[in-house]
């Protein structure tokens, strides 16, 4: 885990130029303040009037204050103060916080109860006032300043570590320690403790460098180290008075801070990112502004022609056609690169049909439905073949031009119906702005338009005021389903539209995406894992395997008489075959 | 709505009154008897101590009440913070409250003024970081957050000061007399949080944009303003507002050290003057009115959360 | 051998279970058959001790789990396979620490050679093969996570499973194979299993007595042929309705 982590810094390192040098002059900061006392021979107390306020040069390379003193050796033997009480102050926050979050996360209940009042009274000071407050109080100093920092710091960090500790306190593999006799000691320990060394490690470097910030922020304002004593934000303080005539001496301190907190905030952050492991996005260019920006005439004059004649053509030729279409992975950092992921798919949607694609994790059936609504996304690309739609090529189209028909003349009804719908919007707002956006509906009908669709799929008009996290998750299934159709489209794609809903609930979803096939005269394109669901569904049945079409036919008679053996083995694996015909109540 | 705003609105309560137990117990910090550390600041230094009585300190400690047991103290001055007496200056002899309340319009100000400041950097920085995430945009805005983070707010104060008053003479380097006066303080204190705010946003839209939802909005056809702006922005805001409280916290106690840099007449710098004259009561006053000022804006965003997101119900806590 | 006897469950206002009673003999096979929000896994956690039942009691040959020293006997015989076999296993550990975990807790004495071969045996009752011990879970397929959690549930040696929708999250063929290899299992060391289900095929093809909740009831108990065969309960009845036949048989 550490030599993961490891790995990835200096794999990250590499060739990040800002980082190196960030990262060298640091060190090399932070070496020549630990070694102060041999880098420098001058006092860093002494005054010397004999040298006020002397620019940089050879015998002093920052310059000299307005008592004489060497700026250098101040901010040497400065530094030692300043990191000296930051570090002290890291170590007791960390073990302060973890402790206590930790206990209370795991324990709960009544210590967890007051921890948190605790916590919560202690987080609603502003964080400096408050240690400048303790630090005022007990009259400076580097003990009063320590206790104030570690005062104000440890209840965010305890109230982290709590968070985490809750989380993993449910994790499956927590649960499934406690059922197998694992002691609380042992799973605090081994589960939670060592799960969460990363993010505690990577927080406390993160907070090394605010506590630095608020050290030099309270010695600045005079609550640190009684002078002459060096510190940098006291040296930067006193600085300020001769600033027109030294800016050396404002400005050695005030670096030397920037450059310690910039180093650790930003290899906290590149730790952060290694420990967490976010997902690198794929790239949002469709987003970006130069796309956004472009509006161009003559393509809008041949989308509008595009549609008129797919208008014409709609009743007559496929709806979508693929003609042996490949896609593969491209991406050189991934490890799948290279992989097919559709492997020369042929396949046609007639106007008013239902066609059934079967395929299990992994089959590229998903991908299909992207490349449907012309939503693929790197790192998937095209390896070959033709997408048309609706007797149009799409090979030139580009985001706006898929843009124009998604909604209107394809729609998708997609598979976990809890993550489908925006929560912060109402119902209402989700299936009218189909209808504004596209205009396909003129905007006086739209209202009837909008209660309308919501009958057809069994739903009450007062969903159109509520959030998606006041309806169930069939009622969802069913908003989807009518944002679908609201512009009555003429191919419906289905990405497993039932799976994440119960026995019952599927049934119904089932008969009303049947329904409004009548209705509108939908292609449906039905895509699944679940035999049975597309049994009942489709006309015409495709059998995809590893991104292969493995058979195609009529439903009926390739369920019959399957030809493929995958199909066979596939139709073997339902559960209940067995039994159910003894059982006998089917 | 009504029902959630008096849930927060008591559990606000009850936590400002925990904050008065605490500033209440901070005065025990002050080492040793705080009567004769008073009585002794306020000798001229060089004065004889000896001038100081016995009869001194009893007086001093009858004022502060330090003669009663803990809890009889802590409810006495509690009567005298809820009909709004925070005390007398130990320096000017006026009540604190009336010297804070002098002032606070001041803070405020720069308070505000930051705020626009920060949101005018932080929202657009965050959007561009986010959507070009990886290219050099975002590199850009990525390193120049950092650098905001890790910038002490003094030392670019005191920059900005040599910079545009001191070399260029543009703007006043001090002060709230001139309404330019404004400029720098307000530019520091929002710089400093606008870096924070800016990577929190970037994190939360990226999260936002890999949402399903965002996907099916997509595939509804909805074009980039209207997916950007109505479907991802909003539910990204709602992790940036639950940090808001990092945000005001910065703003509230960044402002006693930039108004000492700016001598910006506000309540911050009051109490850094009170500091230096160990002036205890207005201590003690001022980190009370900070944190009841903190609590408001906490219970403030509260309300704004609920608004933002209707998944909150009322046993739910926004933060934690 | 297990026995639940009116047990409630609430949580804040709702009541999650109300008064259900179960009995698990030794060997059987006992399907729970509820849709989301029935509270059946609820029940699992009831009777695993994770969660504890406001009424009613669970008992365990004959002594109840309420008690701290029976509970403890009974924590080794009663092991759980939960449905998300990717969040069960500890991300960062490997298939063998995994393992190894229940085994140093119950037989901490067993060691080397002898541990060794346990670990083997514990693989190969799941057809998976020693080379799977040193990957991470990341490298395994949501199935082969599932095995290695089924594996580790039989560590303790224990006489009752509950299965707490093990296959849900499984594509058909991959359920299918596990499901004769629970099924393979049952017969060879005479295992019980309390097997919690949304999957009216799937329970009907593995179970022997099998009970209906809705919302936290029981309505109808009994053994599977009764029960599923000729249907009496109308909630039933409806269930039967509404899932899929096979197809083939369809129309």
């Amino acid at each position: 885990m550490a030599e993961r982590t490891w790995r990835r810094f200096t794999a990250r390192l590499r060739g990040d130029l800002i980082g190196i040098l960030l990262l060298s002059l640091a060190l090399l900061l932070v070496g020549m303040v630990l070694a102060a006392p041999w880098v420098t021979v001058e006092n860093p107390v002494e005054t010397n009037f004999s040298r006020v306020l002397l620019p940089p040069g050879p015998a002093h390379w920052l310059g000299t204050d307005d008592f004489g003193r060497d700026v250098l050796a101040r901010l040497l033997h400065g530094g030692r103060a300043s990191l000296s009480i930051a570090v002290i102050a890291v170590m007791i926050v960390m073990a302060v916080g973890v402790t206590i979050g930790l206990i209370a996360g795991f324990l709960g209940g009544v210590v967890d109860l007051i921890v948190t009042k605790v916590i919560d009274v202690l987080l609603a000071f502003p964080r400096l006032v408050l240690a400048i407050a303790v630090a005022a109080l007990m009259g400076g100093g580097i003990l009063p300043l320590i206790i104030a920092i570690s005062i104000v710091a440890w209840p965010a960090y305890a109230r982290i570590i709590r968070g985490f500790t809750l989380q993993i306190r449910n994790e499956g593999y927590v649960l499934a320690a406690r059922c197998l006799g694992t002691p609380t000691w042992k799973i605090l320990l081994h589960h939670i403790a060592l799960t969460l060394i990363g993010p505690i490690l990577v927080l406390g470097l993160l907070d090394l460098g605010s506590l630095i910030l608020a050290v030099s922020a309270l010695s600045f304002l005079g609550l640190g180290i009684a002078p002459p004593a060096p510190e940098w934000g006291a040296m930067l303080n006193e600085g300020r008075t001769s600033m027109d005539e030294a800016p050396w001496l404002v400005l050695a301190p005030g670096c030397a801070i920037l450059i310690v907190v910039l180093a650790l905030n930003y290899f906290g952050d590149v730790l952060r990112d290694g420990a967490e492991g976010r997902p690198t996005h794929g790239p949002r260019h469709w987003l970006r502004c130069p796309a956004i920006l472009r509006w161009d005439r003559g393509r809008q004059a041949e989308r509008t022609a595009r549609w008129d004649r797919m208008e014409q053509r709609v009743r007559a030729a496929p709806l979508l056609e693929l003609d042996t279409v490949s896609v593969r992975v491209a991406d050189a950092r991934s490890p799948y690169d290279g992989r097919v992921i559709l492997d020369q798919v042929s396949l046609a949607i007639r106007p008013g049909e239902c066609l059934g694609l079967i395929g299990e994790s992994g089959s590229g059936k998903s991908t299909m439905a992207m490349l449907a609504l012309g939503l693929m996304r790197p790192p998937l690309t095209f390896g070959g073949g033709r997408v048309l739609v609706c007797g149009e090529d799409t090979a030139a189209w580009d985001w706006d031009d898929w843009q124009a028909l998604r909604g209107r003349f394809v729609s998708l009804v997609n598979q976990d119906p809890l993550s489908a719908l925006n929560p912060v919007l109402p119902i209402g707002e989700q299936i009218r702005e189909v209808m504004r956006i596209h205009r396909a509906i003129p905007a006086a009908a739209q209202e009837e338009r909008l209660r309308e669709v919501l009958a057809d799929v069994d739903l009450p008009a007062r969903v159109i005021a509520q959030y998606p996290h006041e309806l169930s998750g069939g009622m969802r299934q069913r908003v989807v389903i009518a944002m679908a159709v609201a512009n009555r489209p003429a191919l419906l794609i289905a990405d497993e539209p039932t799976t994440a809903l119960d026995v019952t609930t599927q049934a119904r979803v089932l008969d009303l995406l049947l329904r409004l096939q009548q209705r509108y005269g939908l292609g449906l394109l039905f895509i699944s894992h679940d035999l049975r669901v597309v049994a009942r569904v489709a006309d015409r049945v495709v059998v995809l395997r590893e991104g292969k079409v493995v058979e195609a036919g009529e439903t009926r008679a390739t369920f019959g008489a399957p030809q493929a053996a995958y199909t066979r083995v596939l139709m073997a694996a339902v559960p209940g075959r067995r039994r159910i015909a003894t059982a006998g109540g089917f | 709505m009504a029902y959630y705003a008096l849930r927060r609105a008591l559990a606000a309560i009850a936590v400002l009154f925990g904050t008065t137990v605490v500033v209440f117990l901070l005065l025990r910090l002050i080492p040793g008897d705080p009567a004769t550390a008073v009585l002794l600041t306020m000798v001229t230094p060089g004065a004889d101590t000896a001038q100081i009585t016995r009869g001194d300190i009893e007086a001093l400690r009858a004022q502060l009440g330090l003669a009663d047991p803990f809890p009889v103290q802590y409810l006495r001055w509690l009567g005298e913070i809820l009909s709004g007496n925070l005390g007398t200056s130990l320096r000017s002899r006026q009540p604190i409250a009336e010297e804070l309340a002098d002032r606070l319009p001041a803070t405020l100000e720069l308070a505000g003024a930051a705020l626009v400041v920060m949101l005018l950097i932080a929202i657009p920085s965050g959007i561009l970081g986010a959507l070009y995430s990886g290219r050099p945009a975002d590199h850009v805005t990525r390193m120049l957050s950092l650098v905001g983070d890790s910038m002490p707010g003094f030392f670019l104060g005191v920059l900005l000061i040599y910079l545009f008053a001191i070399q260029l003479g543009w703007l006043p380097a001090i002060g709230r007399s001139d309404p330019a006066g404004i400029v720098m303080p307000a530019l520091t204190l929002g710089l400093g949080v606008a870096a924070t705010t800016s990577r929190l946003l970037r994190a939360s839209l990226l999260d936002t944009l890999a949402q399903p939802y965002i996907l099916m909005a997509e595939a509804k056809g909805m074009p980039r303003g209207v997916l950007l702006f109505r479907h991802a922005l909003r539910p990204a805001l709602i992790p940036v507002l639950t940090s808001s409280s990092l945000v005001a916290g910065g703003l509230l106690g960044g402002a006693a050290v930039i108004e000492t840099v700016f001598a910006w007449p506000g309540i911050g710098r009051y109490m850094i003057e009170a500091i230096a004259g160990r002036d205890y009561p207005v201590i003690q006053g001022f980190t009370l009115a900070m944190a009841s000022l903190f609590v408001a804006i906490n219970f403030g965003v509260d309300l704004l959360y609920r608004l933002l997101d209707p998944r909150i119900r009322v046993e739910e806590a926004p933060r934690g | 051998m297990l026995s639940v006897a009116g047990v409630s469950k609430r949580f804040g206002s709702r009541l999650v279970l109300n008064d259900v009673s179960l009995e698990v003999g030794p060997g059987e096979i006992v399907g729970v058959l509820g849709m989301s929000g029935s509270g059946k896994s609820t029940l699992a956690n009831c009777i695993l001790g994770l969660n504890r039942p406001d009424g009613g009691t669970i008992s365990w040959r004959g002594r109840s789990l309420a008690e701290r020293s029976d509970r403890q006997a009974a924590r080794r015989e009663i092991q759980p396979v939960f449905q998300d076999p990717r969040a069960s296993l500890n991300p960062r550990w490997t298939v063998r620490r995994s393992l190894c975990e229940p085994l140093d807790n119950w037989f901490p004495r067993i060691r080397g050679g002898e541990r060794e071969g346990r670990l083997r045996a514990l693989l190969d009752a799941v057809a998976l093969t020693p080379d799977h011990l040193d990957r991470n879970p990341h490298e395994l397929s949501t199935g082969q996570c599932q095995r290695v959690c089924l594996a580790r549930a039989l560590a303790p040696q224990p006489a009752l499973l509950v299965l707490d929708e093990p296959l849900s999250a499984l594509d058909v063929s991959v359920q299918a194979t596990l499901l004769d290899m629970l099924r393979n299992l049952q017969e060879r060391d005479g295992l019980a299993y309390l097997f919690i289900s949304h999957d009216i095929a799937v329970v009907a093809e593995l179970c022997q007595n099998v009970l209906v909740l809705e919302h936290g009831c029981v309505v109808d108990q009994g053994p599977v042929a009764a029960v599923l065969g000729t249907p009496t309960h109308p909630y039933t009845k409806s269930l039967l309705r509404d899932s899929l036949a096979m197809p083939g048989s369809a129309n």
